[in-house]
């Protein structure tokens, strides 16, 4: 283990060594696990995508060799892999350095037939050294291992002899061979010729052959499948990956293939053999691993595993059972408790406007008196009528169920009603509520509205927004477990920042919750601008969107509740614009919503999409996904295609009708929905 | 033996003196923005031939191209060795035979370090290298200087190594350069996630307030690199390339002994760093497996710097 | 909370992490804002100055320290002799021949500290010495200069051709004047007198330039050498000052010039009230605050007006508060 003091400071995958992720190694609760998953036994090729920090390298490293090796706990490892029914041979397309063929005068051709003998040799030695080392010392080995070399020998096209009769030589040949390849390609930017090199096997030869070869002679392996798992394919250019998918496409039993991938890193699925295409479901198939996790119902008990497991690294965790300990890591955050209609969340505000009208209060005030003035179409007598809605709203016992009241008026507003009469019915149905009656709108809005309510309540008297507690922040991570584990680094550090001793005193202090939070989230929106293409336009992108939540949520009367997710027509939007919308999804900015159901419209598929909750206390906006709002296609491409200029004018049309005065203009393609998040239109609307 | 950089001469000048009539040279090389620390060189400097070169990653229009000297403009979307080797052809062929004199302030850090690897590979054996250090950057530790999409992190020409695939997969090893682009830093690092990585600052740095600038701007990347040494860095000074290719050599010494194999190494700081760097894989790591990686962006911003505080000569001896 | 705190807190936060080594902690700094009175209550504008200053606080830590310790031997004392040999070996790159004529030349220099011995520029000799594999026999004491058994003072050694001065730190250069003036004249004389051109080199970690020329023009060091010299944009509100050339909105200079004399001023009066000559520098040691640094950082406080600094000064004297030894 590495020095754990900070409990969350290791964050990925290369900073464990084998045994580290061997023994920390936290799998899925219950049936199956990430083993079925990932079915390293099946024949079936895998290609494993998942955004960064979705724990794929993890998976990858789980499955490989060398964990494999130290599962079998220093016993007969050959033993290990017949019980497992498999043979994990790691790679990572980094290695390759594959930008090196490309360029120095050569022809596009020259560098694919030369990288894919370069990945054949590559592979090729990785497998046997796997294979040396697992039967290191075997009898089936010494016995074999000369038939084996010479066997290897013949999978050359010329006749070529290696510099011995052990697997060891074979290793020290594929080294030379591959030398005599790195000389040719590094020294062509100097010489722009690839000089006397020579390709001397076909491909794909090597990376079938070897293994059957082994297969063949030693008798434990059989029954054992070989897979090449192929981790980083990012790495590759879209024609390097053509070979991938070509040894994908023409794989040979015992081989198969696991392929690791970030999103945006798999490129194509062209294949080297005309041209064709490997098919989902027939030549291989996907796992996206976060989308996998966002809708897996253990993902949170698998997150609240890690935590326990890093927290006991850092013996900071009372000995609990596993399962135990997972439900009380709620106790370490500080939270603020659960109230009569929020009166725990709110004291702020009559702490600060104690015999003060509130500032949504004086809002409403200022905008009834504009609409009179103006005579804007607003349904109030005189100026004395103010006073007697005002009144009307007022609570001061209770500040979430008086900004309700403010919500609800806006909403008769919209409609057209009596304001003084609307006023009237509101105090009546808040005193009701207040004494145990039924009051339907004011509950309906306190069920849909008030995690949005309370952050309007925060904005309007300079309050920083709350995002707390280890159940907020898993989902934050929305299915990427490095999410989860940079907010509570960082969460950890302002801890430490602000004197407090976390995990092992107090619980966390609201203040070091939120300044990591933010933290994490400024991390977020800054890192995904590595990720992936046209990150500047994706990001510029992803900000609009943003920004039309925040002014939503933030408007006099939002007509979504908990809003972060959008809906749009795929098939009426430019290329441009669902091209910005895939690179975002790619870079993870966007997350694509996954209901049961497929959504359609008479058109086509309607396309769903999440702003990623690790970006939403950047923009003050919620984590829970709970509204939809589907967006015209006009307003698509102010946001995501050709025409962000007008951004500004259709954002403006949007909030005409969600702010006082409410002015109506014929309405847009566009409007709010019903859709998967389980929002409903309220009465009045 | 191993090789003493330290032995190499290097001084500074006084933008202020007569500095440029005391040495001339054949052929002076520089490349083209719009610092007036750059320009201001170009101007002074005594040479028989002074040569323009011009990145198109700074997408200077025609009209923009700088009118005295001899000019060579790139096309855009030249990869560095097609470049220098465009530019050699075209300007200087037989470079070997003249005394030359390079001002590496504007250059672009892999055309650099490819030019000085065709320049050893012609058979030069000694030049000159100027570096005017800036007196401030134009928006502190919120400076960037690369814009625009990074499309590929590779090898550099001509520092490409020679690797070897392991089974284990904790024996790679990343020693980023670290500068104020923190974006650049970001890009290297998620390109080679799974080696282990070293953070080498500029200290002493240029300008005694650019150290902390420095580490902020590092900071920002920090998770994404997560440097195993982020609580003790290592140091090589920001102008100086022969103490920072001996830093290279002493870590790098170091760093095998603990059981590293694949080494690659970035230059995302200054460019007497990026010349320390180039030079460290010329006399020792030419033939291992030790590449010098970078994260090529399609456009760079002209002009981050303002002022002129000080030259830096650097005599360049090539192996 | 502002955004501009809240921008400010973040970077304090990330400095502390890596430069500061965890030496300041949120306490700490609501203490020292605290000083401030109404100007440091949340909101406030002096708040976001005070917090500003903060954030652009130079700090050299351990690590720091040392590695300018290396660099002031090897660049500003190794170099030159390595470039001297090989020129004069016809650029030689033979090892062996360098390191011999280098060790003659090492052979005849002697490492000093300036000030006195519980002064910051001997306590770092030792440092010195270990960063750069010096041995011990090096390093000689000012009394071991003179042979004062004679007459006149005559050189202790005269084969030593170099006198190298170590200091971390040249705010006015008063300091290195006087001594010169009181230590180094006697010296100088009496190599003149045994003919004996001597180097006498005063090396520096960081100095201001104008204490730096002062140096150079009004002493009898005929060598002055710094790792990091600050121009007079380093002075805080300065004309040129570069924490001001382009601020964060919000931010002016003139507000964060108010702040730092009023309450400088009420720390150690009018004329010192941002730092020791006029010094408005921002930056301190880990040994050490340096008493040009503004006084709002440094200051422990006193009877009259208590201060909780966040990068304390020990002062050279007992009282804080007289500050004659300027430097």
């Amino acid at each position: 283990m590495p020095e754990m003091e900070l409990p969350f400071d290791v964050t990925k995958a290369v900073d464990f060594t084998d045994a580290q992720i061997a023994a920390t190694w936290v799998d899925l609760p219950g049936e199956g696990g990430f083993l079925e998953l990932v079915n390293p036994r099946s024949p079936m090729p895998l290609m494993l995508l998942g955004g960064k920090g979705s724990g794929r390298t993890h998976l990858m490293r789980y499955y490989s060799y060398a964990l494999q090796k130290l599962r079998s706990r220093g016993s007969d490892v050959v033993a290990c892999l017949r019980q497992e029914r498999y043979l994990g041979v790691y790679m990572r397309c980094e290695g390759l350095n594959a930008g090196r063929f490309d360029g120095k005068g050569q022809p596009p051709e020259a560098w694919a037939a030369i990288f894919a003998y370069y990945m054949d040799l590559w592979l090729a030695q990785l497998v046997v050294q796997t294979a040396a080392d697992a039967f290191k010392g075997h009898l089936e080995l010494d016995e074999n291992e000369a038939t084996i070399v010479a066997s290897i020998e013949a999978l050359f096209d010329e006749r070529f002899v290696l510099s011995g009769r052990s697997l060891q030589a074979v290793i020290t040949s594929f080294t030379e061979l591959r030398r005599e390849v790195d000389l040719a390609v590094n020294n062509a930017a100097l010489t722009r010729s690839l000089g006397e090199l020579r390709i001397r096997s076909t491909r794909g030869r090597l990376v079938f052959g070897i293994p059957r070869v082994l297969q063949e002679h030693l008798r434990s392996l059989q029954g054992v499948s070989i897979v090449y798992l192929i981790d980083e394919l990012e790495n590759l250019t879209g024609a390097q990956q053509q070979y991938v998918n070509t040894l994908i496409r023409e794989k040979e039993l015992p081989c198969t293939f696991k392929v690791g991938a970030r999103l945006y890193g798999f490129r194509t699925a062209k294949t080297l053999s005309a041209g064709e295409e490997n098919r989902l479901g027939s030549e291989y198939e996907q796992v996206v691993l976060d989308e996998q996790m966002r809708i897996d119902p253990r993902y949170d008990g698998f997150t609240r595993q890690l935590v326990v497991r890093r927290l006991r690294g850092a013996g900071l965790l009372p000995e609990l059972q596993d399962a135990d300990a997972g439900k009380s890591l709620d106790a370490l955050f500080e939270t603020y408790p659960s109230s009569n209609f929020g009166e725990a969340e709110t004291t702020f505000v009559n702490e600060n406007y104690r015999g003060e009208e509130r500032p949504w209060l004086v809002r409403l005030r200022k905008q009834l008196l504009d609409s009179l003035e103006h005579r804007d179409g607003i349904n109030l007598g005189t100026a004395r009528d103010i006073d007697r809605v005002i009144q009307g709203v007022t609570c001061v016992a209770f500040p979430l169920l008086e900004k309700a009241n403010v919500f609800l008026l806006y909403q008769d507003w919209s409609s057209g009603r009596n304001l003084v009469e609307s006023a009237l019915e509101i105090e009546s149905t808040c005193r009701a509520l207040q004494d145990g009656g039924d009051a339907p709108r004011h509950k309906h809005v306190l069920s849909h509205f008030k995690g949005d309510l309370l952050a309007q309540m925060l904005r309007d008297t300079r309050q920083k927004q709350r995002y707390f507690g280890l159940e907020t922040f898993i989902e934050m991570s929305s299915g990427i477990p490095r999410h989860l584990l940079i907010v509570l680094k960082f969460v950890y550090r302002w801890a430490l920042f602000h004197g407090e001793r976390p995990f092992a005193g107090k619980p966390v202090s609201l203040t070091a919750q939120r300044a990591g939070v933010i933290q994490a989230s400024s991390w977020f929106f800054e890192d995904a601008r590595c990720t992936g293409e046209d990150a500047e336009s994706v990001q510029a992108g992803v900000e609009r969107l943003a920004r039309l939540f925040h002014q939503m949520r933030y408007s006099d009367k939002p007509v979504e509740s908990a809003l972060t997710t959008f809906c749009f027509d795929e098939t009426s939007a430019s290329a441009e614009a669902r091209k910005t919308i895939r690179h975002a999804r790619e870079s993870s900015l966007l997350l694509r919503v996954i209901s049961g159901a497929k959504d359609r419209n008479a058109e086509g598929v309607v396309a769903k999409y999440q702003l990623n909750p690790m970006l939403c206390p950047r923009f003050d906006l919620p984590l829970a996904r709970r509204g939809t709002i589907s967006l015209s296609t006009d307003e698509i491409e102010c946001i995501f295609g050709a025409h962000t200029e007008r951004f500004d004018g259709v954002l403006g049309e949007r909030l005409q009708r969600m702010n006082a005065p409410f002015r109506r203009r014929g309405r847009g393609k566009g409007g709010a929905s019903q859709g998967g998040g389980g929002q409903s239109v309220l009465p009045g609307f | 033996m191993s090789i003493d950089y330290t032995i190499f001469y290097k001084s500074s000048i006084d933008p202020d003196s007569d500095w440029s009539k005391e040495q001339s040279w054949d052929v002076f090389l520089s490349a083209y923005n719009t610092t007036e620390r750059v320009q201001r060189i170009f101007r002074e400097v005594q040479a028989k031939r002074k040569l323009w070169i011009v990145h198109s990653e700074y997408a200077f229009t025609s009209e923009e191209c700088p009118k005295d000297g001899i000019v060579f403009a790139g096309p855009a979307g030249m990869r560095e060795d097609d470049f220098v080797q465009t530019f050699l052809t075209q300007h200087l062929p037989d470079v070997s035979s003249a005394t030359l004199c390079i001002d590496i302030s504007g250059f672009m850090r892999p055309h650099l370090m490819f030019l000085v690897r065709v320049l050893a590979a012609r058979g030069v054996r000694v030049f000159d290298a100027l570096y005017s250090e800036p007196g401030q950057y134009a928006r502190r530790e919120q400076t960037e200087f690369a814009q625009g999409s990074v499309a590929d992190v590779r090898p550099v020409a001509g520092f490409e190594g020679l690797h070897q695939p392991s089974m284990a997969a904790d024996e790679d090893l990343l020693i980023i350069g670290a500068g104020y682009e923190h974006q650049l830093m970001r890009h290297v690092a998620n390109a080679k996630t799974n080696t282990r990585k070293l953070q080498l600052l500029g200290f002493p740095p240029l300008q005694a307030d650019f150290y902390q600038e420095n580490v902020l701007n590092a900071h920002r990347a920090a998770e994404a690199v997560s440097a195993i040494n982020e609580a003790h860095p290592l140091f090589a000074p920001a102008n100086d390339p022969f103490v920072t290719a001996a830093i290279l050599q002493e870590t790098i010494v170091e760093q095998r002994r603990r059981g590293a194999k694949n080494i690659y190494l970035s230059p995302l700081s200054s460019r007497p760093q990026a010349l320390g760097f180039a030079l460290f894989h010329l006399y020792e790591a030419q033939d291992g497996p030790i590449s010098i990686i970078y994260p090529f962006a399609n456009r760079y911003a002209r002009a981050a710097a303002t002022g002129l505080s000080k030259i830096w000569r650097y005599r360049v001896e090539l192996p | 909370m502002s955004d501009l705190e809240a921008e400010f807190l973040g970077v304090i936060h990330a400095l502390n992490t890596c430069v500061w080594r965890n030496r300041v902690d949120a306490h700490t700094i609501e203490e020292w804002l605290r000083e401030f009175g109404v100007d440091g209550q949340p909101g406030s504008n002096g708040r976001i100055h005070a917090l500003y200053l903060l954030s652009r606080f130079m700090y050299f830590g351990d690590a720091e320290v040392r590695a300018l310790l290396r660099a002031l031997y090897r660049d500003h004392f190794r170099y030159p002799l390595v470039a001297r040999i090989r020129r004069q070996e016809g650029d030689t790159r033979d090892e062996t021949r360098i390191r011999a004529g280098f060790e003659r030349m090492l052979a005849r220099t002697r490492f000093l500290g300036i000030g006195n011995p519980s002064d910051s520029g001997t306590h770092l000799l030792y440092h010195y010495r270990q960063e750069n594999d010096l041995t011990t026999r090096q390093f000689i004491s000012t009394h071991e200069i003179l042979d004062l058994t004679q007459n006149t003072p005559a050189l202790a050694d005269p084969e030593i051709e170099r006198y190298v001065f170590i200091d971390d730190f040249c705010g006015s250069g008063k300091q290195a004047v006087r001594y010169s003036k009181q230590l180094l004249q006697p010296i100088a004389d009496a190599a003149d007198r045994a003919g004996v051109k001597a180097t006498f080199a005063y090396h520096v970690l960081l100095g201001s330039e104008k204490g730096l020329n002062r140096v150079r023009g009004k002493t009898r060091f005929n060598e002055v050498e710094c790792v990091l010299e600050l121009d007079e944009s380093f002075r805080a509100f300065s004309d040129q000052s570069r924490y001001f050339c382009r601020p964060p909105q919000g931010i002016r200079r003139e507000a964060a010039h108010l702040l730092a004399r009023h309450y400088g001023q009420q720390l150690v009066g009018n004329s010192e009230a941002l730092g020791f000559a006029k010094g408005q520098l921002m930056l301190g040691f880990v040994h050490n605050t340096p008493n040009n640094t503004l006084p709002i950082f440094w200051h422990p406080g006193d009877e009259g007006r208590t201060w909780h600094p966040v990068f304390r000064r020990y002062g050279k004297d007992r009282s804080p508060l007289k500050l004659t030894d300027g430097e």
